[in-house]
C-alpha cells in the first residue's frame, strides 16, 4: 500500500508539473479590453503637452466685484486641476479684497454663503491695477513685449501649448470695455489670435467670455483650432447670478456660475468632455442664450476633455523599451578647443576632450515584457522532478 | 521492575461517540467556513495588512509582488521588496494560471493536512500517555493516601480497567479530575485525538493566520510533516521536511537536534545510533542544498541567498511586528549593530542544547519546547508560529493541574492580545502614540508565551518528579 502511495504521489506530480509546462509555453495573455481603450485613450487625439490660461478681469470699481470673483473662480479650477502659477497670466484691474468698501477685507467670495475665499494666501496675479489695458493684453497674447518685461508677464506658450482665454467684464456688440477708458474690439481679438497662430503660439485655443452680447467677441476670428463660447448672443444682455446682501454687491455672473457648478465635479481624472460641459447649458437657468463657436475647431467636442483645457493632463507614451546611452558621441558634441592667448604658450593649446556632459558610465536598460512571458527554465523543473523522486527513491532504500 | 511500576489511571470521559461525531462535524465546518471566508470575502485583503499576522517573511503581498517581477521577466528580489523562499513564487505562479478558487483551496487544504497529521501525532501521543509508568509506592508511605477514587494496585487490573466503563468500576460521576493530585497517580483524561485537531483549529492564532493568507502556513506544515514521520522514524521524509521547513523559514533547522534525538532513543547498538545521525545529517545536508540548487535552476542566481536568508539574518527590515527585535535595531547605533546581532541570534538557538539534555527522554515534549523557543525568538515572529506550539499545549491536559499560574498566563495573554493592535493604531495611524506603546505589549506579549513556556515545563518537571518518586506526590511544593 506505501508503494501504491508513492507511485501515486509521483504520477501526480509527474501530472502537475506537465500542466505547468502545458500552460507555461503554449498561452498567451492579453490584456483584457477595458486596459487597451485606457491605452488608446492616452494617445489621445489632443496632441498637447503642456497648458498656459490667460485670465481676464476688464472692469474695476467696487460695484464689479463680480468680474473679479468670476475670473477668480476660474483661477481657482484652473490651478485645482493642475496648471502652475507659472503657466497662468492673472489680470485683475481691480483689488476689490482690500477695497476699503469690502466688509470682509482680504477675502473675495463668489457665493453668498461665503463659504470659499477665492482670494486666499495663494494666489498670484501678474497684471493687476492699471496695468491691465488693451495694449498689454494684445502684447501679451502676440508675445511682442517691451524687453524689460518680466516672465510671470509674459505667456510662453508653445505650438503644443492649450491655451484657455478667459475674459469677464462690460460689453457691447463687438466690443469690451477695459478699465472705463478704453476697449477692445473683436477684429483686435481676432487678429491677435491670428498672430498667435501665425507664430505657432498655441495648439488649440479655448476663448470663454462672460460679458454682455459675449458671442459677438468671437464671431470675427478667423484662425484654425479655436473654440469659443460666450455667456450671450448679440443682442442679449448676460446677468449677474446673485448678491450678498452683507457686502452689498452681486457676487457671481450666470454663465460662470453654471459653468462652475460643472466645473466644480471635474478632477484631474474625469474623462468629461466639453460637449457634456455645454449640454449643461440651461438657457432657462443663464437667462440668455450662451453662444458656441466650434466651426474652426478641429476635433469633435466628445472627444476634447475639459481637462484638455481647465486642467494640466499630459499625454504619456509607453515605451517598452529604453535608450542606451554611450559615453560619448562623436558626432554630438563638439570638441572643444581652447585657444591661446599668446603664440608663445603652446603648451596651453590644449583640445578638451573629457567633455562632462554626458555621464562616465553605461546605463543598462531592461527590457520589460508587457505580457506575462516568466520562462521557468526547463532545468528547474528537471531538477524539481529530479528532487521529488529522489525523496521517493531514498525512502525506498533507507526503510 | 515491573512490579514496583503502576500504568497511568486513565478516564475517558468525554469519548462519547456524540462527542466525536460533534467534533468531526465542528472540524469540517471550520474547513468550509475558511475556504467560504478566503475566497468569497475581502477579509484576507484586510488582515493581509495587519502586522501581527504578517511580516516581511510571510507576507502575501510582498510576494505577489515579487510575482509579478518574476513574471515579467525580472528578478523577483530587485528592490529588497520580496524577501522569501524563492520556492513560493514558483507555487504562486502555478496558482495565477487556474482559477482564484484554487488559492483559497490551498490554504485550506494546507490547514486540512495540518489538521490530519496533528491527529496522528495526537494519536502517537495517546500512545505515550498510556505508556508512562507511575512508580509504586512503599505501603508505609505516609503520604500514600487511597481516597474514594478507586485506586487499583495491581497490575492486571489496571489494564482491564481502561476497557470497562467507568460505572462499573464505581468511579463517581461527580469527580473533580482536575483537582485530585493527592491519590496515588492522577486520574487523567485521555487525549483525544479529535479535540486536539479541533482545538487547533478553533485557536484563533490560526484562524487569522490562515485567513491572512500569510505564508508561514507552509512553515507550519512542513513542521508538523516533520514530526509526523519523525514518530513514525521515518529518517528520509522525516529530513526532507525538516530541510524544507529550515529552506522556508531560516530557524526552523534547530528542530534537527532533537530529531536526531528520538531517532537514536530506542537503538542499543552504539553503532546503528552513528549510523542513523551520519545518515540524517547526511540526509538533510544533501535536501537543503538540493533545494538551494533548485532554487538555483529557478532564478539563474544566488542572489536569493543574501536576499532572503540574509534579511532574517541582519534584520535588514524593521517592520514592526510581534517581537522585539524591530524595536531595538531601530535605536542602536551602528557602531553596535553588528555585535547585538551576533547576540541575538546566538540568544535564538542557545536555549536549544540545554532542553535536549533536559527533555531527552522525552521528544515530543522536546519539541514542544524548542518549538515554543524558537517561535518566540526568531526574527520575525507572527502569529502564525505561536499558533504552531499551541498545537502540542493541547496534548498535554494532564499538566494543566500542575501548572502554577495558568489563570495569570490567560491574562498576560487576553491582556496583550487586546492592547496590541490598539497601540498599533494609536502609533501609525492616529499618531497620538509613539513605538514604545507597540514595543511594550510587544513585551508583554513574549511575557505571556515565556511564562506559558515556563509553566508548562514547571508543571512537566513536577509531574515527572513525581511520577518518578512517590514521597513527592500530592505535596505542594516548598518552594517557589
Amino acid at each position: 500500500m506505501k508503494l501504491l502511495k508513492n507511485y501515486f504521489y509521483i504520477f501526480s506530480f509527474i501530472l502537475l508539473f506537465t500542466n505547468v509546462c502545458y500552460s507555461e509555453y503554449s498561452s498567451e495573455f492579453h490584456f483584457p479590453n477595458e486596459k487597451e481603450e485606457i491605452i488608446d485613450g492616452f494617445f489621445s487625439k489632443s496632441r498637447h503637452t503642456n497648458n498656459w490660461a490667460v485670465l481676464v478681469d476688464t472692469s474695476r470699481y467696487w460695484f464689479n466685484y463680480r468680474h473679479i470673483a468670476n475670473v477668480l473662480s476660474i483661477y481657482r479650477t484652473v490651478k485645482r486641476l493642475g496648471i502652475p502659477d507659472s503657466n497662468i497670466i492673472l489680470m485683475l484691474a481691480d483689488d476689490v479684497a482690500c477695497n476699503p468698501r469690502n466688509r470682509f477685507q482680504a477675502t473675495v467670495y463668489n457665493n453668498a454663503e461665503r463659504k470659499l475665499d477665492l482670494y486666499g494666501d495663494n494666489i498670484e496675479v501678474d497684471y493687476r491695477g492699471y496695468e491691465v489695458t488693451v495694449e498689454n493684453f494684445i502684447r501679451l497674447l502676440t508675445g511682442r513685449h517691451l524687453p524689460d518685461t518680466p516672465r510671470s508677464k509674459r505667456l510662453l506658450s508653445d505650438d503644443r501649448s492649450n491655451v484657455l482665454v478667459y475674459m469677464t467684464g462690460h460689453g457691447g456688440e463687438e466690443f469690451l470695455k477695459f478699465q472705463d477708458t478704453e476697449e477692445i474690439s473683436s477684429y483686435d481679438v481676432a487678429d491677435a489670435f491670428e498672430q498667435m497662430w501665425e507664430k505657432r503660439r498655441y495648439n488649440e485655443l479655448l476663448f470663454m467670455i462672460d460679458t454682455c452680447q459675449a458671442s459677438s467677441m468671437f464671431s470675427r476670428v478667423y484662425s484654425p483650432n479655436i473654440l469659443a463660447t460666450g455667456s450671450s448672443l448679440t443682442g442679449q444682455n448676460s446677468y449677474s447670478h446673485h448678491l450678498d446682501p452683507e457686502l452689498g454687491v452681486a457676487v457671481i455672473d450666470r454663465f460662470t456660475y453654471y459653468n462652475l457648478e460643472t466645473l466644480e465635479y471635474v478632477t484631474l481624472q474625469s474623462q468629461k468632455t466639453l460637449q457634456y460641459l455645454f449640454n449643461t447649458y440651461d438657457v432657462s437657468l443663464i437667462h440668455s442664450t450662451p453662444g458656441i463657436r466650434h466651426d474652426l475647431f478641429e476635433r469633435n467636442l466628445n472627444k476634447v476633455l475639459i481637462t484638455d483645457f481647465f486642467g494640466a493632463v499630459y499625454n504619456i507614451e509607453l515605451t517598452l523599451k529604453g535608450y542606451k546611452l554611450s559615453r560619448r558621441n562623436e558626432n554630438d558634441i563638439p570638441n572643444v578647443k581652447q585657444s591661446s592667448i599668446s603664440d608663445d604658450d603652446d603648451k596651453i593649446e590644449k583640445i578638451n576632450n573629457n567633455n562632462d556632459l554626458i555621464p562616465k558610465n553605461k546605463y543598462r536598460m531592461i527590457k520589460i515584457n508587457s505580457k506575462k512571458s516568466a520562462k521557468v527554465s526547463p532545468l528547474f523543473l528537471l531538477g524539481s522532478v529530479a528532487l521529488i523522486s529522489g525523496v521517493v527513491f531514498m525512502s525506498k532504500i533507507i526503510n | 521492575m515491573k512490579q514496583n511500576l503502576l500504568p497511568p489511571l486513565i478516564k475517558k470521559k468525554y469519548d462519547t461517540l456524540a462527542f466525536q461525531k460533534f467534533l468531526k462535524i465542528s472540524i469540517a465546518l471550520l474547513l468550509i467556513s475558511r475556504l467560504f471566508i478566503l475566497n468569497f470575502t475581502k477579509i484576507p485583503d484586510v488582515l493581509g495588512q495587519r502586522f501581527e499576522l504578517t511580516t516581511p517573511i510571510t507576507s502575501l503581498k510582498k510576494l505577489k509582488e515579487g510575482l509579478y517581477l518574476f513574471q515579467h521577466g525580472l528578478d523577483p528580489y530587485e528592490g529588497g521588496l520580496y524577501t522569501q523562499a524563492p520556492l513560493l513564487l514558483f507555487l504562486y505562479h502555478i496558482l495565477s494560471y487556474l482559477p482564484k478558487i484554487f488559492e483559497s483551496l490551498l490554504y485550506t487544504t494546507c490547514d486540512g493536512l495540518i489538521a490530519y497529521y496533528i491527529y496522528h501525532i495526537s494519536i502517537y501521543r495517546k500512545k505515550n500517555q498510556l505508556s508512562l509508568y507511575w512508580v509504586k509506592s512503599a505501603p508505609e508511605n505516609k503520604f500514600s493516601t487511597d481516597t474514594e477514587n478507586a485506586v487499583i494496585d495491581s497490575d492486571n487490573d489496571s489494564e482491564q480497567e481502561l476497557k470497562v466503563p467507568p460505572q462499573k468500576l464505581g468511579i463517581k460521576k461527580n469527580n473533580k479530575l482536575f483537582k485530585d493530585i493527592s491519590s496515588q497517580r492522577p486520574v487523567d483524561i485521555l487525549l483525544n485525538p479529535l479535540l486536539v485537531v479541533t482545538i487547533y483549529l478553533v485557536n484563533p492564532f490560526t484562524i487569522l493566520s490562515c485567513l491572512s493568507k500569510s505564508t508561514i502556513i507552509f512553515n507550519n506544515l512542513a513542521y508538523v510533516l516533520f514530526f509526523f514521520y519523525k514518530f513514525q522514524e521515518n529518517i528520509n521524509l522525516s529530513m526532507f521536511f525538516a530541510a524544507l521547513g529550515s529552506y522556508l523559514s531560516f530557524y526552523s533547522f534547530v528542530i534537527v537536534g532533537p530529531c536526531l534525538l528520538f531517532l537514536i532513543e530506542n537503538k542499543n547498538d552504539s553503532f546503528k545510533k552513528k549510523k542513523i545521525i551520519a545518515e540524517a545529517i547526511g540526509l538533510y545536508i544533501v535536501y537543503v542544498a538540493s533545494l538551494l540548487g533548485v532554487s538555483y535552476l529557478l532564478l539563474g542566481s544566488f542572489r536569493f541567498l543574501k536576499a532572503f536568508y540574509g534579511v532574517v539574518l541582519s534584520i535588514s527590515d524593521l517592520t514592526p511586528n510581534i517581537g522585539h527585535y524591530w524595536y531595538f535595531f531601530t535605536e542602536i547605533f551602528e557602531h553596535f549593530r553588528i555585535f547585538f546581532l551576533w547576540v541575538f541570534q546566538l540568544h535564538i538557538i542557545i536555549f536549544v542544547v540545554p532542553s535536549i539534555l533536559k527533555f531527552k527522554e522525552q521528544p515530543l515534549f522536546l519539541t514542544l519546547v524548542v518549538t515554543s523557543l524558537i517561535s518566540q525568538l526568531k526574527t520575525y515572529p507572527s502569529v502564525g508560529d505561536v499558533a504552531l506550539y499551541m498545537i502540542f499545549i493541547p496534548m498535554y491536559q494532564e499538566l494543566f493541574k500542575y501548572m502554577t499560574y495558568p489563570f495569570y498566563t490567560l491574562n498576560f495573554f487576553l491582556y496583550s492580545i487586546s492592547f496590541e493592535p490598539l497601540m498599533y493604531d494609536l502609533w501609525i495611524w492616529q499618531g497620538t502614540g509613539n513605538a514604545n506603546f507597540l514595543f511594550i505589549i510587544n513585551l508583554i506579549f513574549n511575557i505571556a508565551q515565556i511564562l506559558l513556556l515556563t509553566d508548562t515545563i514547571h508543571a512537566f518537571l513536577k509531574r515527572e518528579h513525581e511520577r518518578h518518586y512517590p514521597e513527592f506526590r500530592g505535596k505542594e511544593l516548598a518552594w517557589k
